[in-house]
């Protein structure tokens, strides 16, 4: 790498004044970046193919990138089996949810650890972030019990309630809400602005792309959360579309593939949509927090 | 501080509703209030099924509320932890459906109520149903005399065989009484390198990993089981076993008539493209077969070694010590074990598919001869001929995460049959002990 | 009262109340969903606790197993082992792709790269995990199919102790790479474009640029990475699970798994909740090792 990344730079230097040849770096660059894409996308197409064939098609080799005999059996089949459009709601109404409220409570706390002083503060930081090491699998009877004693069995509010804590998203904004320059609040706040005003009115906005950072991530883990609603969440109509997943595989493991992939492609193709459209900003978002530490 | 009173408040109210709720079933004659189901979630029966039995048993019986609660899992023990759970936080539920793998767990800690007494107050209401249902299944839940749960379905592992794959090949279909030779044979006639690559790419037999259920009719074939038959000790040291594993083992790596194992397989769908010849199942691969418009199959029960024994698993109701409201308990697990229950397994309602499980009543079960496979007889059958309960001491869990462990170093060739048994052995010593 | 006319101290003091109302919302949740079932499982680790039947206090008896138990060891070093793997890989993989991508090529080309290289990060670790045990199977898999076609012979992905821990290390790289791409390409954007002049001006080569400007000032994006990456490779569960279940043997079985297999499929409770505590520890001396070890080499 370091001797057509040297060419690169030796064209630069001396050809930049006349007309660019296409570089020898770039090419290179743009081989190993494009092989690498295909490998990323592959397996996607490979799966929504096989969704899309008769049961009987799927997973035969060589792979087929395009089903042979497009069929809807498979979507059919799972439907049969499941109610999963309540399972994909059910999954995209809680992370919303628990998106938009963990953008708010993670923001005040994070605004309070970085701009105000209150005595604790470095010790309730370190406390909230010592909470990342505990591995989420073992709290979960006593999280059971106290969701059982709260009336919350079987309910969304037993997976949104939890869900709005995050101690990582607090120690992502308050890393930098720290960057933001003082000026503008100084200003406000000799303008007689109180505090709320003040991270309503000026932080926020200027946190854009933190904020949307963090809704990836809390979106993210909310739609792929598993192990919770599994234990939380016993009625179907209330169920998410990962326990869906592994509920079609059935009792052994052995059924019909064709299915499986037609779930997979139904908890894909959303995703898809809403990252493609909106792809451009989240993108940049997560570049421009650049999660300085 | 103001949330534990507030949890105090909580628990002391449930208390209450639980005493009043309790009081009441006990002061009427007939039975009523409410008793909460447990049941297993997964798609080979669907909620919507038991729900509509629900609503029949409240036909009958309209004071009784039933409550149910389906816990989701991929796997048996999926089921098992997730009311293990409920319990733990304080769910009490009164009936649960059960299987072989988890009964002697249940009954150990002592968590069931004998049924003894119960049955011998209805013995008249009782005698058909018994009369109707296996001696096999029943034995299945008794335990130091005591029956703890009353049948509702089973399985038993058979062999599937593609009908055009034997016809292709020339050779006979296989009868109930072949051997594994035969087995082998057949396989080995079967199994081709169709793109000449060198690999096997069309297979005599597909075996499952991950699962005890599929390993051990190769053991019970042999005559022998993992454990001493009284429970007391692992018994994997037996040259029986080691042969059963080895055997296992050679189907993938000897004879190459065997894929790869896998945790999540496409077979029944290779079965029906005819890239597989034959595999092992219970009644649950039906379905799928029937859902494909496939009938160019039929079963037969598992080769002998020479031992033309059956592995099975049944599964039923039973009631919980703790229950407060047993009467109405008792009234709802003789309805769900009736025949008109078991009615429903025959074929699904929605979509008049075959079901996953054999009815535990013969006489429903003879009604499985509407769909295929012609030697439908082999499911009920086998009860008449050598049969044996997938083995599940107390600690079955445990018991089949290590022997699965060790069987997966050998199908990994990491490991050779003996070492992984002498090992399994050991470790098993204080998982399995009286 | 407007604030203006408020002394000092008063000031001091309605801050410091605004402060606590601010972060009272994650302080409540965190309290009673975090610290609540922490503290439980610890009082739990002192107990013999089936979840049915009533438990019985047994002291420091789990964490006495955690000494004898045979297989914690290997469990333990499984985990270290596939962190190991999967952290560089992600670091050495994300940054490489992140300086490629930042490279002269038309905006489109650029938007296409990130985007399709993160696109596996918002799709859920169980689906990930279900396509890759089709993808890996030894004679049914396209992957083994497609290096059949360049004359490699097929590899035992999930049935061998050897290429196990590599097909879960795949997995995860290729679902969480991108993630690491973007992390870095918002590092070197805030990086000064002076810096590279100036060393242009001096005739460094793109290496030399790479090595004394893009890695020092990267370093804090580094640090940052490397902490939360070690955590998450640490308590990496799903993929495992539905990958190989640990198997073979426990060549892929991490930390989380086995205590989840102790406490919900052995029903040992107490054990699971030691198993747990133990690993709290070591992460939490990761942490602090990885903060201390960092004032030589992050550079601020």
């Amino acid at each position: 790498m370091a001797i057509d990344a040297g060419t690169h730079s030796e064209v630069m230097l001396t050809v930049s004044k006349k007309r660019k040849p296409f570089p020898v770096g770039t090419f290179i660059t743009l081989l190993i970046l494009g092989f690498g894409a295909v490998l990323m996308i592959a397996p996607f197409l490979w799966i929504i193919s096989a969704a899309f064939g008769e049961t009987t098609e799927v997973f035969v080799l060589p792979p087929r990138w395009l089903p042979h005999n497009p069929s809807m059996e498979n979507f059919e089949t799972v439907f049969r089996q499941v109610p999963y459009h309540l399972f994909m709601f059910n999954s995209i109404k809680l992370a919303v949810i628990v998106t938009i409220g963990q953008l708010i409570t993670c923001s005040m706390a994070a605004y309070a650890f970085a701009r105000l002083q209150f005595p604790g503060r470095n010790v309730l930081f370190v406390i909230l972030l010592s909470a990342l090491m505990i591995p989420g699998q073992i709290t979960i009877v006593p999280l059971f019990i106290l969701v059982r004693n709260l009336g919350l069995y079987n309910t969304h509010l037993a997976l949104i309630l939890p869900g709005l804590v995050n101690p990582f998203g607090v120690f992502l904004l308050r890393q930098y809400f720290v960057t933001i320059p003082t000026e503008l609040e100084d200003a406000a706040r000799v303008d007689g602005a109180n505090v709320f005003t003040i991270y309503w009115r000026i932080i926020l906005p200027l946190a854009g792309p933190v904020l949307t950072t963090l809704a990836i991530l809390t979106f993210v883990g909310m739609w792929n959360a598993y192990f919770f609603p599994l234990i939380m969440i016993n009625t179907p109509e209330l169920q998410v579309i990962t326990v869906g997943l592994t509920l079609l595989r059935g009792q052994y493991g052995a059924g019909a593939l064709g299915p499986i992939a037609a779930a997979l492609a139904m908890a894909i193709v959303p995703v898809l949509i809403v990252f493609l459209l909106l792809q451009k900003y989240i993108i940049k978002s997560v570049v421009s927090t650049g999660l300085k530490t | 501080m103001k949330l534990r009173s507030v949890t105090k408040l909580l628990i002391l109210s449930l208390c209450l509703i639980i005493m009043v709720t309790g009081a009441v079933g006990a002061q009427d004659a007939a039975p009523g209030g409410e008793v909460t189901f447990v049941f297993w979630d997964n798609t080979t029966e669907t909620r919507a099924g038991w729900e509509a039995h629900v609503a029949r048993f409240n036909e009958q019986f309209p004071d009784i509320t039933v409550n149910l609660i389906g816990v989701p899992g991929g796997i048996w023990s999926d089921y098992l932890n997730g009311t293990a759970t409920l319990i733990a936080g304080g769910e009490q539920p009164d009936i649960i459906w059960v299987a072989t793998e988890g009964v002697r767990f249940l009954v150990d800690l002592g968590l069931m109520m004998p049924l003894n007494d119960l049955v011998d107050q209805d013995a008249e209401q009782l005698e058909p149903y018994f009369e109707d249902t296996a001696e096999n299944l029943l034995n299945g839940f008794v335990i130091d005399e005591q029956l703890y749960f009353l049948p509702y379905s089973w399985n038993n592992m058979v062999i599937y065989y593609n009908r055009n794959m034997f016809d292709a090949a020339g050779i006979d279909y296989p009868s109930d009484d072949w051997t594994r030779d035969d087995f082998l044979a057949a396989a080995q006639a079967m199994t081709a390198d169709n793109d000449n690559d060198g690999h096997n790419d069309q297979f005599g037999f597909s075996g499952s990993g991950g699962a005890m259920f599929f390993t051990l009719p190769w053991v019970f074939a042999n005559d022998t089981d993992i454990v001493t038959d009284d429970f007391c000790a692992p018994n994997l040291t037996d040259p029986a076993v080691m042969d059963a594993i080895q055997f296992i083992y050679d189907m993938v790596y000897t004879y190459e008539i065997a894929p790869a194992p896998g945790t999540i397989t496409n077979t029944e769908i290779q079965f029906i493209n005819g890239e597989i010849a034959m595999f092992g199942a219970g009644r649950w691969a039906t379905g799928g077969m029937y859902r494909e418009g496939f009938e160019d199959y039929d079963i037969a029960l598992w080769p002998g070694n020479p031992d033309n024994t059956t592995e099975f698993g049944v599964d039923g109701f039973g009631i919980f010590q703790s229950s407060q409201n047993v009467p109405a308990a008792w009234e709802f697990l003789k309805y769900m074990s009736s025949a008109e229950v078991q009615q429903g397994l025959v074929a699904s309602v929605d979509s008049g598919s075959p079901l996953g499980n054999i009815p535990a009543s013969r006489s429903v079960a003879e009604q499985l001869s509407q769909f295929p496979p012609d030697n439908y007889g082999a499911f009920y059958g086998s009860l008449d001929g050598s049969v044996r309960p997938v083995t599940a001491p107390p600690r079955f869990n445990e018991l089949e995460s290590i022997f699965i462990r060790y069987v997966d170093l050998v199908m990994a060739n990491e490991m050779s049959v003996e070492d992984a048994m002498n090992a399994a052995q050991t470790e098993l010593m204080s998982v399995v002990s009286c | 009262m407007s604030p203006k006319v408020m002394t000092y101290k008063a000031m001091k003091r309605r801050e410091m109340w605004t402060a606590y109302a601010f972060i009272l919302p994650t302080f409540i949740g965190f309290v009673i969903f975090i610290v609540g079932p922490m503290l439980a499982s610890f009082a739990i680790s002192l107990f013999d606790w089936n979840m049915l039947t009533p438990p019985r206090y047994i002291g420091l008896a789990n964490f006495e197993q955690l000494f004898r138990d045979g297989r914690i060891g290997s469990v333990y070093l499984t985990t270290f082992k596939l962190a190991l793997m999967i952290v560089p890989m992600n670091m050495a993989l994300g940054l490489g792709l992140a300086v490629l991508i930042d490279r002269k090529m038309p905006g489109i080309l650029r938007n296409f790269f990130k985007t399709s290289f993160f696109f596996p990060f918002v799709v859920s670790a169980v689906a990930v995990s279900i396509i890759w045990t089709f993808m890996f199977h030894r004679d049914l898999g396209p992957i083994n199919y497609f290096l059949g076609l360049l004359g490699i012979d097929r590899i035992p992905w999930l049935n061998s102790s050897i290429y196990s821990p590599i097909a879960i290390m795949i997995a995860d790289v290729w679902r969480n790479v991108g993630f690491y791409v973007l992390v870095f390409l918002g590092g070197m954007q805030a990086i000064p474009r002076d810096f590279y002049e100036a060393a242009e001006v001096d005739g460094a080569d793109s290496w030399k640029q790479f090595r004394y400007i893009t890695l020092p000032l990267l370093s804090p994006t580094v640090l940052f990475l490397s902490v939360i990456s070690v955590i998450g490779a640490l308590q990496i569960f799903e993929q495992p699970q539905i990958l190989t279940n640990g198997g073979p043997g426990d060549a892929t079985r991490t930390i989380v798994l086995y205590l989840y297999e102790q406490g919900f499929r052995f029903f040992d409770m107490g054990y699971a909740s030691a198993i747990a505590i133990s690993l709290f520890a070591i992460i939490l001396i990761l942490t602090a090792i990885q903060f201390r070890l960092s004032r030589r080499w992050v550079f601020y």
